[in-house]
């Protein structure tokens, strides 16, 4: 047990005390280093100590595990297995003796070594810290920022909107009358080309195989421009601007209309 | 004895309207009247479940059903009052009625205001998702899908806290209103769908589960109808990207609140996908399968690494759920027996941890005024008891093995390692980073030095708290050391919903 005094107790860590948050990595008030004195720390250690001498005694059966297959040991072999671990053993006390060199005069890579070989420092560089800066970047969860961003853009159409909610009944009048005007104004100009576009287009893929009977699909696509309309057309395809009598006759007769548009 | 199905729920109906009328009389009637429902309808539940017969009705149209209960609703459009208990419903009932009792006693001492509304929102939700377990008929099961939601977003309104920036409990509570409505809607029409195109092939409309379960729905449609389930589901698993909610509404709840949400309301999505998404659909959901698997993986990163920047405790349970619950997706889609189980015991095992975490969440809360994880420290020793519990249930969050969590997720990494190596990999690193942020949690709250924070004599776990923390302790190591029961109870819901058409 005389090695024992040698190592000693640095801190009493708690079960999880060995994750460093914020404080050092040690409690300043690291109780003192003492022997184990009682026998409540003496009893375990000797049954321990006996189990490990008793553990190398036990022989597994290697059938269990290994081929059985007889394998030759040549002795030089089995010398060199032995004195390798000697060495280290003694590498290990020489190491173990030269323990009193203070933090400062241990360079080189010894200082390496008992850095443990640099480890620490890679995982912190190649996992720990990106992973930490990733965490810390999406601090505010981006997913979420996104919902709220919808969320926003929502609001801020509702308060756009909502500013026309004046109560005052003039403005009210205006944007209806401007609205009309402009309905009214897309309705002569553009209503007749997009109408076709709506109610012809569809249909000319379907024209092919329905009966060409019908007075409204037999014109379909371009060909209505080379056939004349079953109905004459008051305007006539050139026209880049119907007058206003025009599309209103057209609009109680959508037929000619239609067979006239296509044509234009 | 399969007319005491409908009884579970309408007794938590009867039990939290008893609640708001006994609270006129004293708050502390309400809480008891709250406990009693409870702990009848849990009677009730043991009654069903001990007479249980696994294997039952194997060969009938509706195997693994121990217990079948139907009523006509609107015949005109097929849709009836249907109930059936099965393995995975038992278990999943059981942990709701469970944490349930755990809910009303955590809002012993903690709730003070319009005590019997409070209880009336907390059984009524309790009831509506009982329904969810329960229900076999499609339309049915999104009424009381709906149903369940509007009791909660009550509960987050009015008991809720201020949250991360000072965010209204309101603000919670409509996020999660709107997220769970939106997707919910969505479903319905995925069922309204369904049944069309029951009608389109029989001329005749249903809603019911079996008969919906062998139709082969019209493939053009039948990708559409699997996705608006999907997402329905998915949102409130959540998956990654419909996770936005849950941050907000398990931080803000009240204790109970976040211990249902958690335990319970979470467990809803996955047995949406285990019982309608993967058997009504199911080559559309093999189609489907690697994108939901990536999906599962991609939320296990996301919540993982967004639980580690968290300061406020609860809101880092709640993205470490939404880490837990990348799991279940990722095992549901790796069509794997093996895989569901893990689904299942995963459901069950988060459910008691993560209840608990809530809960002491909760208890830390009342002594301290604050949910900071950046002032705390230091209470291992003023709070052994609570650091005991801190610790134990930390420990199962990350998966320790020897305890439920651990067997879940190894059993999706195992089943989903089958079909997609490649997931499962990283899905494991999902398991280390668990450790990084469960100690963090663990450390975080219990070591280092003492803080100033809270009064000088905080008193520790009172004994109903110990012995409701000890029962869910002990559920967490017999699922975690013999979870057999478990598996063949949930075996006939997972071969079902394998039985279809998925992977062998």
């Amino acid at each position: 047990m005389a090695p024992a005094s040698r190592f000693p107790q640095r801190a009493r860590y708690h079960l999880f005390g060995f994750l460093p948050r914020r404080q050092g990595r040690r409690p300043a008030d690291a109780p003192q280093a003492h022997d184990a004195g009682d026998w409540r720390e003496r009893l375990p250690l000797g049954l321990l100590i006996l189990g490990a001498l008793g553990a190398g005694f036990v022989s597994l059966p290697a059938r269990y595990s290994l081929p059985l297959e007889e394998i030759p040991h040549p002795t030089a072999l089995l010398l060199a297995q032995l004195a390798c671990g000697l060495a280290g053993i003694a590498l290990a006390w020489w190491l173990y003796q030269r323990r009193g060199l203070r933090d400062a005069q241990v360079r080189g890579w010894r200082a390496w070594a008992r850095a443990g070989w640099g480890f620490d420092a890679l995982y912190g560089a190649l996992l720990v810290r990106p992973w930490q800066a990733l965490a810390e970047a999406n601090r505010r969860d981006v997913v979420d920022r996104a919902y709220a961003g919808l969320a926003g853009g929502a609001q801020a159409l509702h308060r756009l909107v909502s500013r026309t909610q004046t109560a005052s009944l003039r403005q009210y009048a205006q944007a209806f009358a401007a609205g009309l005007i402009l309905l009214l104004a897309w309705a002569l100009w553009q209503g007749p080309a997009s109408r076709l576009a709506s109610e012809v287009a569809p249909d000319v893929d379907s024209a092919a195989e329905s009966a060409a009977g019908s007075p409204l699909r037999s014109p379909g696509g371009s060909t209505a421009a080379s056939g004349p309309g079953p109905v004459t057309a008051p305007g006539t395809a050139s026209a880049a601007e119907p007058s206003a009598a025009t599309a209103l006759a057209a609009d109680r007769d959508t037929m000619p209309l239609a067979a006239r548009g296509a044509g234009g | 004895m399969s007319a005491l199905l409908p009884a579970l729920p309408l007794l938590l109906l009867l039990g939290g309207a008893a609640c708001a009328l006994l609270a006129r009389l004293g708050p502390q009637l309400a809480r008891w009247a709250a406990l009693l429902s409870l702990l009848l309808a849990g009677l009730l539940l043991a009654a069903l479940g001990l007479s249980f017969e696994l294997g039952a009705l194997q060969s009938s149209a509706a195997p693994g059903f121990a217990w079948r209960w139907e009523m006509a609703w609107i015949p005109r459009l097929g849709i009836s009052l249907q109930l059936g208990l099965d393995g995975l419903a038992l278990l999943l009932c059981g942990l709701t009625l469970l944490l349930g009792l755990l809910a009303v006693l955590a809002s012993w001492g903690e709730i003070h205001e319009r005590v019997g509304l409070y209880h009336l929102c907390l059984l009524w939700h309790l009831a509506g998702v009982l329904g969810v377990f329960l229900a076999l008929d499609l339309f049915l099961f999104f009424v009381c899908w709906e149903a369940m939601l509007v009791p909660m977003a009550l509960l987050i309104a009015l008991w809720g806290h201020r949250g991360l920036g000072g965010r209204s409990p309101a603000y919670a509570a409509i996020k999660f209103f709107l997220f769970t409505q939106a997707s919910g809607l969505l479903m319905l029409a995925a069922f309204a769908g369904l049944a069309w195109q029951h009608w389109l092939a029989t001329g005749s409309w249903s809603f019911d589960y079996f008969a919906l379960r062998e139709l082969v729905p019209d493939p053009a449609w039948g990708r559409w109808l699997m996705l608006g389930l999907f997402v329905a589901f998915a949102v409130k698993l959540p998956a990654l990207g419909g996770h936005a909610w849950l941050p907000d509404a398990h931080s803000q709840a009240p204790t109970a609140g976040s211990i249902i949400l958690a335990g319970v309301l979470l467990k809803t999505g996955a047995y949406g996908l285990l019982r309608f998404a993967l058997p009504l659909f199911p080559q559309e959901s093999a189609w489907l399968a690697p994108w939901a698997m990536a999906l599962g993986v991609g939320g296990i990163l996301y919540g993982a690494s967004l639980a580690l920047a968290q300061s406020d405790i609860k809101r880092f349970v709640a993205y470490t759920s939404i880490s837990h619950m990348g799991f279940v997706l990722l095992g549901c889609y790796a069509l794997q027996a093996s895989a569901l189980q893990g689904v299942v015991a995963l459901l069950l095992a988060h459910g008691l941890a993560t209840g608990a975490l809530f809960w002491l969440c909760g208890a830390l809360y009342a002594r301290l005024h604050s949910r900071d994880l950046a002032r705390m420290g230091g209470l291992a020793p003023r709070l052994p008891r609570l650091a005991s519990a801190w610790v134990f249930f930390g420990l199962a969050s990350l998966g320790l093995p020897g305890l439920g969590n651990f067997v879940g997720e190894i059993l999706v990494l195992v089943g989903s390692f089958a079909v997609a190596p490649l997931a499962a990999v990283v899905a494991a690193t999902g398991m280390v980073l668990a450790a990084v942020y469960g100690l963090r949690l663990i450390s975080g709250v219990l070591h280092g030095p003492p803080r100033e924070l809270g009064p000088a004599d905080m008193a520790d776990l009172r004994g109903a708290e110990v012995g409701g923390l000890l029962l869910l302790g002990l559920l967490l190591l017999a699922l975690g050391l013999y979870p057999q029961p478990v598996f063949e109870l949930a075996d006939s819901a997972v071969t079902q919903a394998l039985a279809a058409g998925g992977a062998p």
